[in-house]
């Protein structure tokens, strides 16, 4: 493809994605948020440094990962939560697996719910994983790993751990800045066993943008934090722009690599000027501009684009939906094959 | 001649008794000291310029993996070459370090 008709391409790629931000931009996406976790309780843990409310919290946002939010909520309601003061309790009483000694340890424990078994199976009677009834194994894991890394490696106080991380990542006149500061948080918190990119960057995101407005860097690094959901991924897919892009390619990690829906979604959100949508507002908003094509998809938004509104298996034929022209209406399995929204 | 400036390296063996070995940005020496300590590795400060040179080959070591990306494996070659600069008065901690320097 020559470089004037890949610029075409993306011109017409970033078109219709400033038509999806105009129908389901949220302008008050801030506010909502802020209220969410001033209700929660975790913005007066973020003024207090209250690292167990922060890790509740966090530990059941990350929970929702890998099933529809009412099953997970569900799940929860009926269960109970884990909590930063169990295993705290629990680590406390010295566990004899050799694993739980510390965050750089607590490697390949491969505690399996069902099966009841994992890597270290002469400890597996007294190990305290089991204890919590969570949705599987993996989530258990995620969050003893989540405990470890607040612990050791940010000494027990997360907020301050990233006000440090954001600082040394501050240098006001370089290029990319977003994405440093963004980066200097995600990628160490990325090595948290069984936390996904996704989950990370949402409740990351969610936390930067509302928990503290008075913490410029926070809002600045929250603002660029893209969470590509099969939603959002089958949209970029859907639509064409992935075919477009010459970027096609299956749910998953490859979101996020280079060229994956993060990557494109970033470099649209950036001939976005988010300001039009509400002054107080940062310019470059990748955050909002991928919420506003999630809100278009999900069917607690305006459920126009997923897999219960249109038949993947042809192109979609639903005329009433508000791009349906500027859409190239690619179907995303024609054989069957690929993941559901 | 100006002296290079000192590398810091985790090294060890690790519970299948294979040798590992990765360098570290300065900016990380407090976190590489705590796993490193935890681990059972050893944490050194290179700053002659015959094991820096050494030291310069490793892989960089990431302070926020764990175990297998913590520190990575190395030829044995190269573990029996760094190990024979701590032997050989190597300084082992950055406090050391920082009094050699005075």
């Amino acid at each position: 493809m020559s470089n004037k008709s890949k610029l075409g391409e993306f011109d017409w790629a970033a078109g219709l994605i400033r038509r999806i931000c105009r129908i389901a931009g949220e302008p008050r996406l801030i506010d909502k948020l802020s209220r969410d976790l001033g209700r929660r309780g975790v913005r007066s843990a973020i003024r207090r440094h209250n690292t167990s409310a922060l890790f509740d919290w966090l530990v059941e946002t990350v929970s929702f990962q890998g099933i529809g939010n009412h099953v997970a909520h569900d799940y929860m309601e009926r269960h109970g939560r884990v909590q930063w003061n169990e295993i705290a309790a629990l680590i406390d009483a010295g566990p004899t697996c050799p694993k739980l000694q510390s965050y750089w340890h607590f490697d390949h424990c491969g505690y399996q719910k069902v099966e009841r078994r994992c890597t270290e199976p002469a400890h597996f009677a007294a190990c305290p994983l089991p204890t919590h009834d969570l949705r599987n194994g993996r989530l258990n894991q995620a969050a003893y790993s989540l405990f470890f890394f607040i612990r050791d490696v940010a000494s027990g106080d997360l907020i301050g751990w990233i006000d440090r991380r954001l600082a040394d990542a501050d240098l006001p006149s370089a290029r990319g800045r977003a994405m440093r500061l963004r980066d200097a948080l995600i990628e160490p918190l990325s090595h948290i066993h069984g936390v996904s990119n996704k989950v990370l960057s949402m409740a990351l995101a969610d936390l930067l943008l509302a928990g503290d407005p008075r913490r410029v860097l926070w809002t600045e690094a929250g603002a660029v934090m893209i969470a590509v959901d099969t939603l959002v991924h089958n949209f970029l897919h859907r639509t064409g722009i992935l075919r477009r892009q010459g970027a096609e390619h299956p749910y998953g990690p490859t979101c996020y690599a280079p060229d994956g829906c993060g990557e494109i979604l970033e470099r649209i959100a950036a001939t976005i000027d988010a300001r039009r949508f509400n002054p107080a507002f940062p310019a470059n908003f990748p955050r909002f501009v991928q919420h506003a094509v999630w809100r278009f998809c999900a069917e607690s938004g305006l459920d126009e684009c997923n897999g219960r509104r249109i038949d993947d298996r042809a192109r979609c034929d639903r005329r009433e939906c508000p791009v349906f022209r500027l859409c190239d209406r690619v179907a995303l399995k024609p054989e069957g094959d690929l993941q559901d929204d | 001649m100006t002296e290079p400036a000192p590398i810091l390296v985790v090294l060890g063996i690790d519970g299948e008794g294979k040798a590992r070995a990765s360098r570290f940005a300065e900016r990380d020496a407090e976190l590489a000291a705590k796993a490193s300590a935890l681990l059972g590795f050893r944490f050194v400060w290179i700053n002659d310029e015959a094991g820096c040179a050494i030291a310069e080959s490793l892989p960089q070591g990431n302070v926020f993996a764990r175990v297998n990306g913590f520190i990575r494996l190395v030829r044995q070659s190269v573990f029996e070459k760094l190990s024979a600069f701590m032997d050989g008065g190597v300084a082992t901690t950055p406090e050391q370090r920082r009094s050699d320097d005075r």
